[in-house]
């Protein structure tokens, strides 16, 4: 709210700020004191949720030349002023009921399993990440503009489907509020406390005939922002907003919403969850990094750059197991709620096996078997991943081809036929002995299921040629033209 | 209560929501963050203040809340004002906003109404859900009890145009 503008050392002259932008201000400001108010309303209770799911198959994956298409001028977009309020519905929201919560919660760590073995079916040495609680959020606010079978479809593949709409809904936005929640804590020492954002935007084609109750909803639900952007005639243009918004709730780690193909002058509406964590270890390790030997699928042994915890002659404390199939160790950030669990098969195991073995209950067993051990050291590998993920085959896989292709987005609009043209998904995980910084970006783009077909008309064979006064319907000439080379 | 309702408030409002800020605190940004402060307030909760009769007034009264809340809580925050002898002015807003605080609920309220607001006696009547004679009585007992916090300061400042 506060802007600081030197006044009590370098008085500046008052400008009245424009009414347009204290508008935006005050819209801001409300978003943030809903928000505040639904947290209260529901209270603090404790989860359990691993909030990073992390592989690495292989540590030192690379970080890719970052794009640079970092333009400096005005945004691209604008508000949409028709944006509606509704009190109701966010205090409905708020007061969900408990299993409800419940069946949300198990669904997004079954999801972020499923979808994990997806992508790592096959093995290989090959690093997978993914930001599957982003994914879920953007597939669920999508959920809130399907009907039909498109709708069961996106639950199905959510895990959600034996929740209403209205449910999952719910669900969702709870837990959208729990999570961000759980990067608050009680200690004294807030600088050390992590920092999760999530938000949520929503755009659509300037003039496009949305479903206000569409707009409600994901207002309602998620705290959406929305823009209106000119797809049809800019899509270049409309990328850029896309990715100056990406940029600026990722602190710049993700640039790029969409690749290539992922949204045209046919794309209608694109939905963005973006995600970003900041998150410094309970127990730092010693900032010391040394190169050890890592073992790669293959058998291959390489040199990789560790990083551990062992005070010189001392011992570790950690919540840990040690066991014939895997070993894992819990490691908890400062403020004690959120933490990253490592696993790793041993016992001839591959990962890509533990991963298709893992579900909710036996990752929940994994968790139950940890206990406090004193270690004489604890060690891993320091890594940095970044991935470009296209996952509309995955996700086809997973139940929602529909959603692809003869897709029902009438909660969208029910002017025209949509259908999803793109989900992808960029990320970045940075892992150190300081912490973790993650960033996440989704975008799903609904367009135009195609430009009207229209039909092509060629006379290349014999035809009548007549000029005719079309008032009177008299015939000037008549041709019949068999071959037209011929005089 | 439709947003496009909201819009035609808040363009109405602003420039009033704006004026309660600068008359107390004398900082024309400071104002500005109090008159998003009130009507976020409203927005906020638009679907229960929209329809309230005395909407304009319950956003002055909430914008002068706020105002004296930043005056009270962070004074460094009230100085400069742009004109006047600014220490002297300071100090002064500063014991207003203090005796202003030390006044019982329903006077301080007409009070703020009445003079930072600019609201007429029957419109503060509405907006505190009180008859206009209850009105006079608090606003007669509550300027009785500035005066003797601040003596004849005050009279200059509430008759003050920003």
């Amino acid at each position: 709210m506060r802007r600081d503008r030197g006044r009590r050392t370098a008085p500046v002259p008052y400008e009245p700020t424009s009414p347009s932008e204290l508008l935006d201000r005050t819209r801001r400001r409300s978003a943030e004191m809903r928000r505040a108010r639904r947290v209260r309303a529901t209270g603090s209770l404790a989860i359990v949720l691993a909030a990073a799911l992390v592989v690495a198959l292989l540590p030192g994956g690379r970080r890719l030349p970052s794009p640079t298409e970092r333009s400096g001028g005005p945004l691209g977009y604008e508000h949409l002023a028709g944006a509606k309020e509704l009190t109701g519905d966010v205090s409905r929201a708020g007061s969900a009921p408990s299993p409800v919560e419940a069946a949300v919660q198990q669904a997004e760590v079954s999801f972020s399993l499923r979808l994990l073995d997806r992508l790592t079916a096959g093995g290989g040495a090959h690093n997978v990440l993914i930001a599957p609680f982003s994914l879920a959020t953007a597939l669920a606010m999508l959920e809130l503009g399907s009907a039909g079978t498109t709708e069961h479809a996106i639950a199905r593949t959510l895990g959600t489907a034996d929740l209403s709409p209205a449910e999952q809904a719910v669900g969702w936005s709870t837990l959208d509020r729990r999570v961000v929640g759980s990067a608050a804590g009680s200690s004294a020492r807030a600088s050390r406390m992590p920092k999760l954002d999530l938000a949520d935007a929503l755009w659509i084609q300037s003039g496009f005939p949305v479903e206000p109750s569409f707009v409600d909803a994901l207002a309602a639900y998620f705290d959406s922002g929305l823009w209106t952007v000119d797809f049809a005639h800019d899509p270049r243009g409309a990328a850029v907003a896309l990715n100056r918004w990406a940029s600026r709730h990722t602190d710049g780690q993700i640039r790029r919403i969409f690749g290539p193909g992922g949204i045209d002058e046919l794309t209608r509406v694109v939905l963005a969850n973006g995600v970003y964590l900041r998150a410094l270890w309970s127990n730092r390790f010693s900032p010391h990094e040394s190169l050890a030997p890592f073992h790669l699928p293959s058998g291959k042994v390489i040199s990789a750059p560790f990083m551990s915890r062992n005070p010189s002659g001392g011992v570790v404390d950690a919540r840990a197991s040690i066991g014939s199939r895997y070993r894992a160790v819990d490691l908890p950030y400062a403020g004690g709620r959120l933490s990253a669990l490592v696993i790793e098969p041993t016992g001839g195991e591959t990962l890509d096996r533990l991963v298709a073995g893992l579900s909710p209950a036996s990752l929940a067993r994994i968790v139950a078997g940890l206990h406090e051990m004193r270690l004489s050291s604890l060690t891993l590998p320091s890594f940095d991943l970044q991935s470009r993920l296209r996952l509309d085959t995955p996700l086809s896989a997973m139940g929602m081809r529909v959603a692809f292709e003869a897709a029902d987005f009438s909660g969208i609009t029910r002017r025209v036929a949509l259908h999803v043209q793109a989900v992808q998904q960029d990320a970045d995980l940075r892992v150190s002995p300081d912490g973790t910084v993650g960033a996440a970006v989704t975008g799903v783009s609904v367009g135009l299921s195609s430009l009207p077909m229209l039909p092509s008309l060629t006379f290349d064979h014999p035809f009548l040629f007549v000029v005719r006064d079309a008032t009177t319907g008299a015939v000037l000439f008549e041709a019949a033209v068999e071959d037209p080379l011929a005089r | 209560m439709s947003e496009e309702d909201f819009e035609t408030f808040f363009a109405r409002m602003l420039p009033r929501a704006v004026r309660v800020g600068r008359r107390v605190t004398g900082d024309p940004w400071l104002a500005e963050d109090v008159a998003v402060e009130a009507l976020a307030k409203a927005h906020a909760r638009w679907a229960r203040v929209g329809p309230l009769p005395w909407r304009d007034a319950w956003l002055l009264k909430v914008a002068s809340r706020e105002a004296l809340r930043h005056l009270r809580g962070k004074p460094g925050l009230a100085a400069p004002p742009d004109r006047g002898n600014e220490s002297d002015e300071v100090v002064l807003r500063a014991a207003l906003a203090a005796a202003l605080a030390r006044l019982p609920r329903r006077q301080r309220e007409a009070i703020s109404l009445r003079y930072l607001c600019d609201l007429s006696e029957a419109d503060v009547a509405a907006a505190l859900g009180v008859s206009a004679g209850t009105v006079k009585t608090h606003l007669h007992r509550g300027l009785a009890a500035l005066r003797r916090s601040l003596g004849g300061e005050l009279e200059g400042e509430l008759a003050h145009e920003t």
